[in-house]
C-alpha cells in the first residue's frame, strides 16, 4: 500500500525550476532513499511533503490525505529530521523533546514516557538534563532525531541527517534508521552520499534537476548499468597517445582522465585489464595502482547525467 | 492546546534569562530613579512659582505719530508693568546687542508695515528675539501674543461688522482694561500637579512597554537562526498560531513588567498612580497591543530581523522624544507632532489618572489609544495575509 504519492509536483523559485514534474510513490514500511547532488530538488520535495512549501502544480498525498487540503492532519503523521540542527541550545535535551512532543499533542505521563523512550533510542538518556550547547556534533544530530520520533510517526523524513559528523555517530544514526523501520515507521532518507543510501535503503529514487531520473530497488537500478565495470588507475606518464589508443579499444566504452587518475569503463574488467595494462606499458606510462569496481548507484548517476553525484 | 504550549514556552524562556529579567524589571526602576532625581528641579511640586520681571527692548520701526492701536495703554497696565519692563531700542542690532550682553531678557521688533497691514485687514505679526531664560521668554511671548490676538480680533470685527461695532467693542475693551488685563489663578482645575518621579515613571513605563515588541521580534529572529521555526512549521500547528502564541506570551511577560514598574515605583519611590486601576490597566494593555503590532508589521516588512529590530527601536525612541518622554519640550511643532504618537495619549492619560481627572477625559485618551491599537492590528492582519512570514 502506498504511504506517499507525489504526482507531477512543480516548484519554481523565480525563473529557476527547483522541482520539475516530479512523481514518485513510496510504499508503507520501506526505507526509501532520495539520492541526488546538492541542488537537485530533494529538500524542496521534502519541504512540500511536510507542507512547508506550497507546490505550484500537482499533489502530494500522505496516508491518503492531501497535503494541500489537510496539512495539519498530514503533519501529525510525519516526523521531520531537518538537515540543519533545529534545537533550543539553552534548554535541556529532555525539555527540547518534551516541547516538540507537546506540539504533537502528547501530555502528562505519556509525554514523559515518550521523551524518555526517544532519548534512550538515540543513546542520550544519561544526558537528558544537559544543555545541547554542551553536546558534540554527533550528539546534537541524535537529539535532532529524538525530537522528530517521540510521537511514533508513520512516516519519518530524514534530510541528510549525517552531514558533518564522525563515522561512529554516522553508524549509530544509520543503525537507528534501520531500527525505526523495524519498529514500523516508513523512512524517507535523503543524502548525496551514495554509500549511505546503498547501505540502508530498500528502494531509491535518483533525483537530478528537479525530477526523478531513475527509481527502483538497488538491484533494479544496478541492472540498468550491468555490463559496465569501472577500472580505476593511478598512473604517471599518460600522454595523449595512450588515451587515444584506449578510446580506440572496441570494448572500452568511456575513458576519463584527470591528472594521475584514470577511469575506464568496460563490460568486463577481468577480460580487458590485460589489454589496458599492455597499452599503458607500450607508451611508457607507469602504473602505481589499479582498482576494479562493480557498478554502483554512482555509476548509474554518471551514466544518466554525465556528472558525478558530488560534482 | 498547541497555542498554550507556545505561550507557556515563550513565558518560560523569557523568565529564565537573567539579562531579560534585568532589562525588563530592574532597568526601568533604575532609570526612573536616575531621571526622577536628576531632573526633579525642572518640575515644581504643585506650589506657585514667582515670576521675575522681564526686561524687554522694543524696536518700533513705524513712523512717529502713527496709530498706536492701544499698545501704550496695554503696556501701562499696572499688572503688565509689574511683569514686563519695556524700554525702547533704536534698531534690531541694538536690541540684539542688549540681549547678548544680558541687559535685557527679550526683544520685540515691530515691523515697519505693521499698522498698514492691520489697516488692510492682514494678520498682525511681530518679530520676537528670544533671550537665554526659557521661562522669561515664555512669559513675554504670552503677553505680547495676547495683545496681538486682541488687535487681530478687533480688526476682524471692523471688517465684518463695520466701524460702529468696533467702537462698541472698544468700550468693552476699555471696561476690561479697567478690570485689568491680568488675572492670577491656578491653571490646574484642582491645583494638583505631578512630581518628576511620577512623570518619569509614566514616561519610562510607556517606553518600556513599547520596547516589548522587540522581544517578539527577537524571539522570531532566534527561531529563524536556530532553524527551530523550520521545525515548528513541519508540526501540526498553524503559522498564525505560532505568531499569536509568541505575541500573547510576550504580552503576558510585558504585563508583568508593567505591574512591577507600577507597584515598584509606588513602593520604592512613593509614586501615586491614582485611583483608577482599570483605566491604568486599559492604557497599559493598549500600549502593549500597539507595541506588538508595530513589531509584527516591522518583522513582516523587513527582510532581516535585525533591520526590523532597529526600526522598532527607532520608532519607540522617536515617539518618546516627540511626546516629551525624555524631557518636556516647549516647542510648538514638536508638541503638535507629539499628538500623533502613542506615547502622548498614553502619557497624558496616565498623568490624568494620577491627577484624579474626570473619568470622561481619561476615557477620551483611552479611546484614541484604542483607535491606534485597532488601526495597527488591522494593518498587521492585512500585512500578514499579504506578505506572510518570510524565513
Amino acid at each position: 500500500m502506498a504511504l506517499v504519492e507525489v504526482k507531477d509536483a512543480i516548484k519554481r523559485y523565480g525563473d529557476k525550476v527547483s522541482v520539475d514534474h516530479l512523481s514518485l510513490t513510496i510504499e508503507e514500511g520501506e526505507i526509501f532513499g532520495l539520492l541526488g547532488p546538492n541542488g537537485a530538488g530533494k529538500s524542496t520535495t521534502i519541504n512540500m511533503m511536510v507542507g512547508l512549501l506550497r507546490m505550484e502544480q500537482g499533489d502530494i498525498r500522505i496516508d491518503g490525505l492531501s497535503v494541500k487540503e489537510r496539512p495539519l492532519e498530514v503533519k501529525r503523521r510525519i516526523g521531520l529530521v531537518p538537515q540543519d540542527l533545529a534545537l533550543y541550545e539553552s534548554m535541556p535535551a529532555a525539555d527540547n523533546v518534551a516541547f516538540f512532543g507537546r506540539l504533537y499533542g502528547l501530555r502528562g505521563r505519556e509525554l514523559k514516557a515518550r521523551v524518555a523512550e526517544a532519548l534512550a533510542f538515540v543513546g542520550l538518556e544519561d544526558r537528558a538534563k544537559e544543555l545541547p550547547k554542551t553536546f558534540s556534533g554527533g550528539m546534537k544530530r541524535r537529539l535532532n532525531i529524538a525530537c522528530a520520533i517521540m510521537h511514533h510517526p508513520k512516516l519519518i523524513i530524514m534530510d541528510e541527517p549525517t552531514v558533518g559528523i564522525d563515522p561512529q555517530s554516522r553508524n549509530h544514526i544509520l543503525e537507528s534508521v534501520r531500527e525505526l523501520n523495524r519498529m514500523g515507521s516508513t523512512v524517507i532518507y535523503t543524502s548525496h552520499y551514495m554509500e549511505e543510501v546503498s547501505a540502508i535503503c530498500d528502494r531509491v529514487a535518483i533525483v537530478d534537476q528537479g525530477h526523478v531520473i531513475a527509481c527502483g530497488t538497488q538491484e533494479e537500478l544496478r541492472e540498468r548499468v550491468s555490463g559496465e565495470e569501472k577500472i580505476k588507475m593511478r598512473a604517471t606518464g599518460i600522454r595523449e597517445e595512450v588515451l587515444a589508443e584506449l578510446r580506440m579499444h572496441p570494448r572500452i566504452t568511456r575513458v576519463l582522465h584527470q591528472e594521475q587518475e584514470l577511469e575506464l569503463y568496460t563490460p568486463s574488467s577481468q577480460n580487458d585489464l590485460q589489454d589496458i595494462l599492455y597499452i599503458c606499458a607500450k607508451h611508457d606510462a607507469v602504473i602505481h595502482s589499479v582498482v576494479c569496481e562493480q557498478p554502483t548507484l554512482e555509476t548509474l548517476f554518471l551514466n544518466l547525467t554525465g556528472r558525478k553525484l558530488r560534482d | 492546546m498547541r497555542l498554550t504550549t507556545i505561550i507557556a514556552f515563550e513565558v518560560r524562556k523569557l523568565i529564565r534569562a537573567r539579562v531579560v529579567l534585568f532589562n525588563l524589571f530592574l532597568l526601568p526602576l533604575l532609570l526612573i530613579f536616575i531621571l526622577g532625581n536628576a531632573l526633579s528641579p525642572m518640575f515644581n511640586s504643585g506650589g506657585d512659582q514667582t515670576l521675575e520681571q522681564v526686561s524687554v527692548h522694543l524696536v518700533k520701526s513705524t513712523a512717529e505719530g502713527g496709530p498706536d492701536l492701544g499698545l501704550e495703554a496695554f503696556l501701562s497696565n499696572p499688572e503688565i508693568k509689574e511683569t514686563l519692563r519695556v524700554d525702547p531700542a533704536a534698531n534690531r542690532a541694538e536690541a540684539e546687542a542688549s540681549l547678548r550682553s544680558g541687559k535685557s531678557d527679550f526683544a520685540v521688533v515691530i515691523p515697519e508695515d505693521f499698522e498698514a497691514r492691520v489697516t488692510r485687514g492682514e494678520t498682525a505679526e511681530w518679530e520676537y528675539i528670544l533671550g537665554k531664560d526659557q521661562t522669561k521668554n515664555h512669559v513675554a511671548e504670552m503677553i505680547f501674543d495676547a495683545y496681538l490676538d486682541e488687535v487681530n480680533r478687533m480688526q476682524a470685527s471692523a471688517i465684518v461688522l463695520g466701524p460702529d461695532a468696533v467702537t462698541a467693542a472698544m468700550k468693552q475693551v476699555q471696561q476690561a482694561e479697567n478690570s485689568g488685563f491680568v488675572e492670577m489663578a491656578p491653571l490646574s482645575e484642582h491645583g494638583a500637579s505631578f512630581s518628576a518621579f511620577q512623570y518619569y515613571a509614566v514616561s519610562m513605563l510607556i517606553m518600556f512597554l513599547l520596547y516589548s515588541g522587540l522581544m517578539v521580534n527577537e524571539s522570531l529572529r532566534s527561531e529563524i537562526n536556530n532553524r527551530t521555526l523550520y521545525r515548528l512549521g513541519s508540526m501540526p500547528i498553524g503559522g498564525l498560531s505560532i505568531f499569536a502564541g509568541k505575541i500573547i506570551g510576550n504580552g503576558l511577560v510585558t504585563s508583568l513588567q508593567a505591574a512591577v514598574i507600577i507597584f515598584g515605583t509606588s513602593w520604592l519611590y512613593g509614586v501615586e498612580w491614582g485611583n483608577h486601576p482599570f483605566y491604568l490597566a486599559a492604557i497599559c494593555g493598549l500600549v502593549i497591543l500597539c507595541s506588538m503590532m508595530i513589531a509584527v508589521i516591522a518583522s513582516l516588512w523587513c527582510k532581516s530581523g535585525a533591520t526590523a529590530g532597529t526600526l522598532v527601536q527607532i520608532i519607540a525612541v522617536i515617539m518618546t522624544f516627540l511626546s516629551g518622554g525624555f524631557q518636556p519640550i516647549p516647542v510648538d511643532l514638536i508638541q503638535r507632532l507629539g499628538d500623533f504618537t502613542i506615547n502622548h495619549w498614553a502619557m497624558q492619560g496616565l498623568l490624568r489618572i494620577m491627577l484624579g481627572a474626570d473619568p470622561a477625559l481619561i476615557g477620551h485618551h483611552i479611546l484614541i489609544l484604542g483607535i491606534f491599537g485597532g488601526v495597527l492590528m488591522l494593518i498587521g492582519i492585512i500585512t500578514y495575509r499579504k506578505v506572510g512570514y518570510h524565513e
